[in-house]
């Protein structure tokens, strides 16, 4: 297993556990009402505004323990840390499913907006559609770099 | 016109320059193993810049490294 691969399985298991935690998060404060009233986008920005740093935070913290302990566990002294042209072929290529996602999420928030959605849907759509081209972005580095090209 | 496909030598230029290793071609154009591995299988084609360094460390032209195969 590479560096790259390391990464990418730790990054795929964080984006996640983070999803699935403000899926039922949300399904929770939803649950006990607190979307109900006026400040509905304020109370959900309040949420989801914790989970851009703690998402950079875990994805960090989780690749370096990760990295450490796969040292450990392989004895491998000496890990590769080489970033070469074809891992950046790999990082366009996965670039293209997150603006794939973020711009499609984007186009139908403002088609939902236009029907009568509410605006706290349109921020659940946003946010989501990000947050699958990030998962979508891991898959399709992980595919490469197991394919080779 | 199909797909042109990027076919190389480097697997046979390795074996004549001492069987040098995959390790120490990727060290010596400062790639990783696994791309010299893309490329010897013509999994992945090389930018221009890493095709002339790969032919300097044979000491070859480009030609006598990389060719078109124009039957795919």
């Amino acid at each position: 297993m590479t560096y790259q691969d390391r990464n990418n399985v730790v990054s795929i298991l964080i984006n996640l556990s983070v999803d699935a935690y403000i899926i039922l998060k949300l399904l929770e404060m939803n649950a006990a009402g607190l979307f109900d009233g006026p400040d509905a986008v304020n109370v959900w920005a309040r949420m989801v505004v914790w989970v851009i740093p703690i998402s950079i935070a875990a994805t960090i913290g989780g690749t370096i323990l990760f990295n450490i302990a796969y040292a450990i566990f392989t004895g491998d002294p000496k890990p590769s840390f080489k970033v070469d042209e074809r891992d950046r072929m790999f990082d366009m290529r996965s670039f293209v499913a997150v603006a794939v996602f973020a711009g499609g999420g984007f186009v139908l928030t403002i088609i939902g907006l236009a029907i009568g959605w509410s605006a706290l849907t349109g921020f659940n759509i946003i946010f989501f559609s990000m947050a699958l081209g990030s998962l979508a972005s891991d898959v399709v580095k992980f595919i490469s770099y197991r394919r080779g090209y | 016109m199909g797909k042109l496909k990027i076919t190389n030598n480097i697997r046979r230029l390795r074996f004549d320059a001492d069987e040098m290793t995959q390790k120490d071609l990727a060290e010596r154009v400062n790639v990783t193993r696994q791309t010299i591995v893309a490329i010897e299988n013509a999994k992945y084609s090389p930018t221009l810049e890493l095709a002339i360094l790969i032919s300097r460390v044979f000491d070859k032209p480009l030609e006598d490294v990389f060719n078109i195969d124009e039957a795919s």
